[in-house]
């Protein structure tokens, strides 16, 4: 991880393509979810976000695959993200910026660090083919600092690659915050 | 309300602590400053269509901004003018009519009011029109930003604008057609006066302290030195960079100076940026896309205008206070209108950068303000850079040009500032 991190990042492999997949993605979503995957994707989401409310922000931004997003959008959900801005559209190098960011011991709004605690239910997989599963869960992060509770609740979306049935890497997060309509504070926090 | 004591607090180099602290102060800014002096409310984009509104706040007064079917723009108080209901509870949308939730009264977008249910109890000297809805009286925009004020002694938006009108012109005028388009921004706040960040927006002394994180983050991934490489020196004093006083308020902080030829080539790397270049070099060869290419980043200028309006990098930003120590900022990203897709969507992923691993700092050190400002016993702030050592000159048009580190440009708000919460005021709505 941190030499991944050290210097000259692969270049971004976002292009026209890439947009016309992200478009593509909530449409896989229909029908009932699969029961069978629900108890494997548990054991992976519990295991990220575990990984992020213990800080270990280097492993989790190992779980990501070359081709990886974090996102964050903003606004409605129609909004093509070519268009608008959203509070994190990383790619991988970003991602990898964003990290390397956080370690640098300057971010002026993780001194002291928020406590955080992310809690994840209503998990439903779909399977995709065999490398390749969604899915939709409910989160809320409790996030603690210098005397202030901030309360983040949403959706995430997740499209994992798996390996004999089992979710290993990431290759979307989608965080869609329940009001990223109004202003947030503090969103140095990943979700 | 308590009419707070407005005189001597600011001045000679220093400003009193009220000013980011005082309620009955800041409830009086949010009548006096943002209704008493030119306040965007919004901007052509926004209400492209016949009929689109958006709502917004001048200060704390509820206003709706709509374009009704002949084209025309009005900023109509967001107020039915029977018992005062709101009428309009979307951000934005499309409507022809605002009804009344609570008795039925119905206004068209232009403000007249079209229907009173069960006239007849009213009696004969019932007249509907002199039930339309009041309206913002002095509206006037400048390449599509509108601008509002309750004061009818205000200057024209014109002068109130002045020299800030080329740099707005300056940001427009990149666009191949003229026009720009605004778009959902991304929203934050902070816990801290609004006029913490308006210290801080012609401000060239705190990036290299206050943006250490971005500084350091940029020196290992990419390389180069820790400083911020655009002000070309150590001491940022040293370099080409610069800030002004425009009057009114107004400041630009123009750091073209220490960006050398291509603004493109200084933006830090983004999301698509390598296939999205090479797709521009397919379609249309090396020399214009790179030609093209530099209609991505901003121009590399901060402009302020003041109370409440922003530009910054690619992106239009709006302060709006909510509480004396609250305050929401609005980052609208903007495309160019007539630009090529592909450099529209770079100017989204550009426009991502700074938000996320710049303003977050700045927005911690003003909570820290915030908080350090609390205390009763310590008064004053010093806003006195450059006042012993005067390095500025000032031009036939009174335009001021100072260091980039300078306090002129907090000094001239604060000016400004004093002006607008002691001046005879008869605000109006109209």
């Amino acid at each position: 991880m941190s030499e991944l991190l050290a210097s000259d990042p692969q270049p971004s492999v976002v292009d026209a393509d890439f947009y016309r997949w992200l478009r593509d993605v909530p449409a896989v979503c229909a029908g009932p979810p699969d029961p069978d995957l629900r108890a494997v994707f548990e054991a992976f989401l519990y295991h990220e976000a575990d990984l992020l409310d213990r800080r270990e922000f280097g492993a989790w931004y190992d779980l990501f695959t070359d081709d990886g997003l974090y996102w964050v959008p903003i606004g409605d959900e129609a909004d093509d993200p070519a268009r608008a801005v959203s509070v994190a559209f990383d790619d991988h190098r970003r991602l990898g910026d964003r990290i390397a960011w956080m370690n640098t011991g300057n971010v002026y709004s993780h001194q002291p660090p928020s406590v955080t605690q992310r809690m994840i239910s209503n998990v439903m997989v779909w399977a995709v083919d065999a490398q390749t599963a969604l899915s939709r869960s409910a989160f809320t992060l409790h996030a603690y600092r210098r005397g202030v509770t901030d309360i983040f609740a949403g959706r995430y979306e997740h499209v994992l690659r798996m390996d004999d049935g089992r979710p290993t890497m990431i290759r979307m997060k989608k965080a869609v915050l329940i009001d990223r309509s109004s202003p947030l504070h503090n969103l140095t926090i990943i979700l | 309300m308590v009419e707070p004591r407005l005189d001597g607090l600011v001045g000679d180099g220093r400003a009193h602590r009220s000013l980011y602290t005082d309620r009955d102060i800041f409830e009086l800014e949010l009548v006096r400053v943002f209704g008493g002096t030119w306040v965007y409310i919004g901007h052509d984009s926004e209400i492209p269509r016949p009929d689109d509104y958006v709502t917004r706040t001048l200060g704390r007064r509820p206003i709706i901004l709509t374009r009704s079917r002949d084209g025309t723009v009005h900023a109509l108080f967001n107020r039915c003018t029977h018992r005062g209901t709101t009428l309009c509870q979307e951000p934005h949308g499309n409507s022809r009519r605002f009804v009344c939730t609570y008795h039925g009264w119905a206004f068209t977008n232009d403000g007249a009011c079209v229907a009173v249910p069960y006239p007849a109890a009213y009696g004969p000297s019932h007249d509907k029109s002199t039930r339309d809805l009041k309206r913002v009286p002095r509206l006037e925009s400048h390449r599509g930003f509108w601008f509002g004020t309750l004061n009818p002694d205000a200057p024209s938006l014109d002068e109130f604008l002045g020299p800030a009108k080329y740099w707005l012109d300056v940001f427009v005028d990149r666009a191949p057609d003229g026009t720009i388009t605004l778009h959902t921004p991304y929203r934050m706040t902070y816990r801290g006066n609004w006029k913490l960040i308006w210290d801080n927006g012609s401000d060239g002394y705190h990036p290299a302290f206050s943006h250490l994180s971005i500084l350091k983050m940029s020196h290992i991934r990419y390389g180069g030195g820790r400083s911020l490489s655009n002000f070309g020196a150590e001491d940022p004093d040293e370099g080409h960079m610069y800030n002004q006083t425009l009057g009114h308020g107004h400041t630009m902080l123009d750091q073209r100076p220490g960006m050398g030829e291509s603004l493109w080539s200084r933006a830090r790397p983004m999301p698509s940026k390598e296939p999205q270049y090479a797709a521009l070099v397919e379609r249309y060869g090396e020399a214009e896309a790179s030609r093209l290419v530099e209609m991505a980043p901003g121009p590399g200028l901060n402009l302020t205008v003041f109370p409440s309006f922003h530009l910054i990098g690619n992106q239009v930003v709006v302060i709006t206070p909510l509480e004396v120590d609250l305050t929401a900022v609005n980052w609208y990203p903007t495309t160019l209108d007539g630009a090529p897709e592909v450099v529209n969507e770079l100017r989204m992923r550009i426009a991502e950068d700074f938000p996320n691993f710049g303003e977050v700092d700045d927005f911690e050190n003003f909570e820290r303000q915030q908080a350090g400002l609390s205390i009763p016993e310590i008064e004053w702030i010093d806003t006195s850079r450059g006042l012993e050592v005067d390095r500025s000159w000032t031009d036939q048009r009174g335009i001021r040009t100072t260091p980039v580190t300078d306090d002129a440009p907090l000094r001239a708000y604060h000016e400004e500032w004093k002006r607008l919460m002691t001046v005879e005021m008869n605000l109006t709505a109209g």
